[in-house]
């Protein structure tokens, strides 16, 4: 069941979206971050899946990622989105076309909103860091 | 059950203060030695011209050769096992005895002390020591020295250089003391191509560098070594170097700094052991250390005990500095650096010793968990896994430094982990030489 303040969460991001708020970042064009499912609750796993949709390889860390929260003026820093959990250091690489999986979980401490990831360590063979909007997830609501 | 924390090596640790010691050698033993000072002797002697109440190690390596003349070094080689090098056929049971009696007072009593292994070498500590200064004395104003120190594993001067070409010159500046040639030993640290980066195709290859599998993975190079037989380097066998054991299987091939044919630099010959309950609190398994070998293909110019430097927070390589040889670990306090590939050079403190480090979920997977790790919270980012973690060369401290501290491995938050030697030690069963 929804409770109060996240649907007013909710209904405050999709007006700010429909109004033409800067919410959503332009698509990708070399990697796709999405979640399994548009909502979550507290303490839930979510799945996410890296989709290389571009013609190079690109190399990627699966861990290191930020959760950030639509907090009306913008998108700010909530936590690692690993939580307590560490994240190996190192740089896997994802050819084109291929898609892998990854996870992380939900603290049951969360507050209801708006939410995507953003993904620190996506870079191009060159190790340069792809934009930041190749690195961002779909957003997706905990409720 | 945690696997028991090796007690680590000290032979590098031990390399600490020269002439003055020679002149408190002097006073007391009467030895002939040259009366040569340097700004850096000062910090070791309190405004009386006293030892201070805190006493170097080397300090303490005197006191025990004045007492024990033929002493030349004690270290824990790498499988665990006490060794006392002494620079004659016939020790004498009291020279044993004192060394003993001194290794319960500096470190403690332990089952690790029981049976020693006595090693025959050809020069003294005491003799080492004073050619050291002199020497040191000599070649200190070169610019292609690395850095130096009195060896008590090999029993030997070690004076590292950047170009093979420079070796004579060292020679003959021993030669021109009068120190034999068979107490030096000169080891070759090249100097990096000016306007490379860590991230660039690099040779010779050192630590801090980008490596990657034909699939693309990447990490950083830890320490360059050797394999060991009976706790000693042998170089008969091909060169190895250490990097994250997360950073791949079994058998990977690995390139410096894309992988390529043409940038093939060796393959995985080892892993730390996965080890399950009861033996390990993670259903999902523990090693001792994150860390695997890699043994280099024949021909790649690299070289033992030096790591690529860089301006703090840059990728740009300005030179080499030795690491070498002083293998002793870093206290929760003290200030390490890493190199890595990603993010360069950082440094930072330690912050907890001792971290056991659950399982982290990798694409595909999970990595064991990783015990005994150490915590400090230097910058580092994906990629730099596998980045060699030391203590750098201190110009106030010239004989403590530098020391080999461990290799990086994982972040969490603002925290850095990486595996110390001593687990990394425990996690090889003595298979390397660091």
């Amino acid at each position: 069941m929804c409770r109060p303040h996240a649907f007013w969460a909710v209904a405050l991001f999709g007006t700010l979206a429909s109004c033409g708020g800067v919410v959503e970042p332009q698509a990708p064009s070399a990697v796709r971050i999405t979640t399994a499912k548009p909502t979550y609750g507290p303490g839930d796993t979510v799945v996410v899946t890296l989709e290389n949709i571009s013609q190079d390889r690109v190399l990627y860390n699966a861990c290191s990622a930020f959760l950030e929260r639509w907090q009306i003026l913008g998108w700010g820093e909530v936590m690692w989105a690993a939580g307590d959990q560490p994240c190996n250091d190192n740089v896997d690489a994802l050819e084109a076309g291929a898609t892998v999986g990854t996870w992380f979980p939900i603290p049951s401490t969360l507050a209801p909103g708006m939410y995507r990831y953003r993904f620190t360590g996506i870079t191009n063979t060159d190790a340069r860091l792809l934009p930041e909007r190749e690195r961002l997830s779909n957003t997706f609501s905990i409720q | 059950m945690r696997t028991t924390q090796r007690t680590p090596r000290v032979h590098g640790g031990m390399q600490l203060l020269s002439t003055v010691a020679c002149w408190f050698l002097a006073a007391c033993a009467g030895a002939d030695v040259p009366t040569t000072s340097s700004p850096a002797q000062a910090e070791f002697l309190g405004s009386s011209g006293r030892p201070s109440p805190v006493r170097s190690l080397r300090l303490e390596y005197r006191d025990l050769a004045r007492r024990a003349p033929d002493f030349a070094g004690v270290f824990f080689d790498s499988t665990g096992h006490l060794t006392i090098n002494f620079a004659s056929a016939n020790v004498d049971t009291l020279a044993v005895r004192e060394v003993m009696t001194w290794l319960e007072r500096y470190r403690g009593p332990g089952p690790d002390l029981s049976t020693p292994r006595l090693r025959r070498v050809d020069f003294a500590y005491s003799t080492l020591d004073q050619y050291y200064g002199p020497l040191l004395g000599a070649i200190a104003s070169m610019p292609f020295l690395t850095s130096s120190r009195i060896d008590d594993v090999r029993a030997q001067i070690v004076i590292t250089i950047s170009t093979t070409e420079e070796e004579p010159t060292i020679r003959g500046a021993a030669g021109a003391l009068g120190i034999p040639q068979a107490a030096l030993h000169v080891e070759h640290a090249p100097p990096a191509r000016s306007d490379a980066t860590l991230d660039d195709r690099v040779r010779p290859v050192y630590g801090g560098l980008r490596i990657a599998k034909p699939g693309g993975g990447e990490c950083s190079l830890g320490f360059n070594g050797y394999h060991a037989v009976g706790g000693q380097p042998d170089p008969s066998q091909p060169p190895v170097f250490m990097t994250a054991g997360h950073c791949a299987g079994p058998g990977a091939q690995w390139g410096q700094n894309t992988y390529s044919v043409a940038n093939h630099i060796g393959t995985t010959i080892h892993e730390a052991p996965v080890f399950f309950p009861p033996a390990c609190p993670y259903s999902q398994g523990c090693q001792d250390a994150d860390v695997l070998v890699v043994e280099y293909a024949s021909g790649v110019s690299q070289g033992y005990g030096v790591v690529y430097k860089t301006n703090l927070g840059s990728l740009t390589i300005t030179g080499t500095q030795g690491v070498s040889g002083d293998v002793y670990g870093a206290l929760t306090g003290e200030t390490v650096r890493k190199v890595g590939q990603t993010t360069g050079t950082t440094s930072g403190t330690i912050t907890a010793t001792c971290v056991d480090v659950p399982p982290r979920p990798e694409p595909g997977g999970t990595t064991p968990g990783t015990l005994c790790a150490q915590a400090a919270n230097y910058g580092s980012g994906s990629g730099d896994s596998g980045g060699p973690v030391f203590i750098p060369y201190n110009p106030s401290n010239p004989y403590s430094t530098p020391r080999t501290v461990g290799i990086h491995f994982a972040q969490q938050g603002s925290t850095r982990y990486f595996s110390p030697m001593s687990q990394i030690w425990a996690a090889q069963d003595g298979l390397f030489y660091w």
